[in-house]
């Protein structure tokens, strides 16, 4: 079984919806768990989070869940929307909105986000032990969105607090970010440098059924895309990056955190895996 | 029998009353039900067919089949029950949401009335004819109405509803033309599912897959009549031993020419509802309903009906006939009443 971790609802898909066809091709179980996908809690938005709405063409969180419901059944995949709200939607204890500025949405975790990445931990945590996946599928943090960063730091954490039992650890690169060559800012070369530093690539090829099934599922998330790839060809952009990966062929790329473990592993941890050997 | 036609050329009928005839004139039969604009999957070979080599094993064909400049133009798939007082019933009742005759679109009033004269003659040998359930835009109506017969007693039953549901091209349109009650409850069943539970939407349509998948619909669909005690009120042919056996053959037929689709819902893994689907071109009609009743806190039906439509528009379909009966949540999804005649036509004996 493959648990894949989505922060957004369609983060998954557009990253490795080819890993997910060839998995269910294979008759393998593949569960697609989106974090942050509830809305502003009572329904209100925020003034930035209208604004942004109203700039982006955003819809409603209902509308982006069917489109998940949709991109998941062509996929054959199963699903999970975990009810944390998106970092747009997000205030403190205080009701303070978390973002009120296209800054706050791609930056790096801030004090007040530790709330919401040990939820997300926890909330990990749970469905890896119950769900004993082979392999989880977790986002790298490409262009450093918030909730990407969280959705990170709390997988990682997840893992290393389940020690001897956690399950492999890929982190896949997220898109457009990635086919879109953003390299040039300077977010997404910091990220890309520090996982080069700290992680190994591995290509995963895709037959062009895995790549048709993964560009059908992509098409429903029809809300989203305009505001993902502003006019872009992403077709093109999407099947250009794959063919980078595997030359005469297409591919999804993902990373083992080498230092994964040893990184963040304390003591307990440590012990753990110590007294099993 | 040769009747005067004002089409291209007259309209002659023969008689089928055995299987290896029928299964002879499939092929034209198929082309046929494919031209036929108003025909349903109940008047399509591959139902009927089934229906004949299983469930219509004790029954007399008696199919009237018109043919003008050697095509097959139109099909009155009748059989007489003998054990029943020579009951004349269509082939698949009374397992069909709607009967008909199948008739070819261009010219079809003389087809209708050369098919009627054969039906409605002495020699036919039935005593009563079921002309139920019949759809308001059915191809044998003779100017929008079902025929008399002098001599024969016309028994009206009750009109049955069949809700009919149109979908807009956006689904988001239909989603807000949606009670906005029951809408808000069906997300929020469906919200609190996928935060807790795996859910898994899962279309079969594969022939080969199929008849697997059908049979296990049955079981389940049983396991939770039996489970509430309700199985006595499944229609007797329904409880027929050898009803899963016609539902399997008949969906894997039909699953061939495109016209069944089962959707399943999974939660945790484990099969909690299951939709199955009769299909022709852009129309759907729910068909038969399952749920696993241990399933039953997820509200899995419910949850199936509003994720099955979502499948079925993705897939291009707009319109969706919930099927004969008139349960609520055929009218919160927003289904239309379609009334459906019933008429017994009785010979004096």
């Amino acid at each position: 079984m493959q648990l894949y971790v989505s922060p957004h609802l369609d983060d998954a898909v557009l990253s490795c919806g080819g890993m997910i066809a060839r998995t269910r091709r294979g008759a393998g179980r593949a569960v697609v768990l989106t974090v942050f996908a509830s809305g502003p809690r009572g329904g209100k938005l925020t003034p930035y989070a209208a604004r942004y709405h109203a700039k982006c063409g955003i819809a409603d969180l209902w509308t982006r869940r069917w489109e998940d419901i949709e991109a998941c059944e062509l996929l054959g995949a199963e699903l999970i929307h975990l009810q944390f709200p998106e970092i747009l939607y997000r205030r403190d204890h205080h009701g303070r909105p978390r973002c009120r500025s296209r800054h706050e949405l791609f930056s790096q975790l801030r004090p007040d986000d530790t709330a919401v990445v040990a939820e997300v931990t926890s909330a990990l945590a749970h469905w890896i032990r119950r769900l004993s996946p082979a392999t989880v599928y977790g986002p790298v943090g490409l262009g450093e969105h918030v909730d990407h960063v969280a959705t990170n730091a709390a997988l990682r954490q997840a893992i290393s607090d389940l020690g001897a039992d956690a399950p492999r650890l890929l982190l896949y690169e997220e898109m457009p970010y990635a086919a879109l060559n953003q390299a040039s800012t300077a977010n997404t070369a910091a990220a890309l440098r520090h996982l080069k530093s700290t992680a190994t690539p591995n290509t995963h090829r895709l037959t062009e059924e895995d790549w048709a099934h993964k560009i059908r599922a992509i098409e429903a998330y029809r809300s989203q895309l305009p505001s993902i790839w502003h006019g872009t060809d992403w077709r093109a952009e999407l099947r250009a990056y794959a063919q980078q990966l595997v030359p005469g062929g297409l591919g999804e790329q993902t990373w083992t955190p080498t230092l994964d473990r040893s990184s963040s592993a304390g003591p307990a941890d440590a012990d753990v895996r110590s007294s099993g050997t | 029998m040769v009747e005067p036609a004002a089409g291209p050329g007259p309209v002659g009928v023969q008689t089928i009353t055995d299987l290896p005839q029928l299964i002879a004139l499939a092929p034209a039969w198929r082309v046929l039900s494919d031209l036929a604009p108003a025909a349903s999957v109940f008047q399509h070979p591959d139902w009927a067919l089934a229906w004949c080599r299983t469930l219509g094993a004790d029954s007399a064909l008696q199919v009237q089949a018109a043919f003008r400049d050697g095509e097959l133009v139109g099909l009155a798939p009748l059989a007489i029950d003998a054990g029943d007082g020579r009951a004349a019933r269509f082939v698949g009742a009374p397992l069909n949401d709607f009967n008909d005759f199948l008739v070819h679109p261009q010219d079809p009033a003389p087809v209708v009335a050369a098919l009627w004269r054969q039906v409605l003659d002495p020699a036919a040998g039935w005593a009563a004819l079921e002309l139920t359930p019949i759809r308001p835009d059915a191809a044998l109506r003779i100017n929008g109405h079902l025929p008399n017969l002098t001599g024969a007693a016309r028994e009206l039953l009750p009109v049955q509803p069949a809700p009919l549901l149109r979908l807009e091209d956006d689904w988001e349109a239909y989603r807000a033309r949606l009670p906005a009650r029951h809408r808000r409850q069906w997300e929020r069943t469906l919200a609190r599912t996928l935060a807790d539970h795996t859910v898994q939407v899962q279309p079969v349509e594969d022939p080969h897959q199929l008849a697997d998948a059908v049979a296990r619909f049955e079981r389940l669909r049983r396991s939770s009549w039996t489970a509430r005690g309700r199985l006595d009120e499944l229609v007797p042919t329904q409880r027929d031993d050898r009803f899963p056996q016609f539902l399997a053959a008949a969906a894997a037929a039909l699953a061939g020419a495109g016209h069944c689709l089962l959707i399943e819902l999974a939660i945790d893994h484990t099969l909690a509802a299951a939709d199955l689907y009769l299909t022709r071109a852009r129309s759907a009609l729910l068909y038969l309903r399952a749920f696993n009743i241990e399933a039953a806190e997820h509200s899995p039906g419910v949850m199936l009906a509003i994720l099955g439509l979502k499948l079925l528009h993705a897939r291009g379909y707009r319109e969706v006939s919930l099927g004969r009966g008139g349960e609520a949540f055929k009218y919160h999804l927003g289904g239309q009443d379609v009334p459906l005649e019933r008429v017994v036509l009785r010979r004096s004996p």
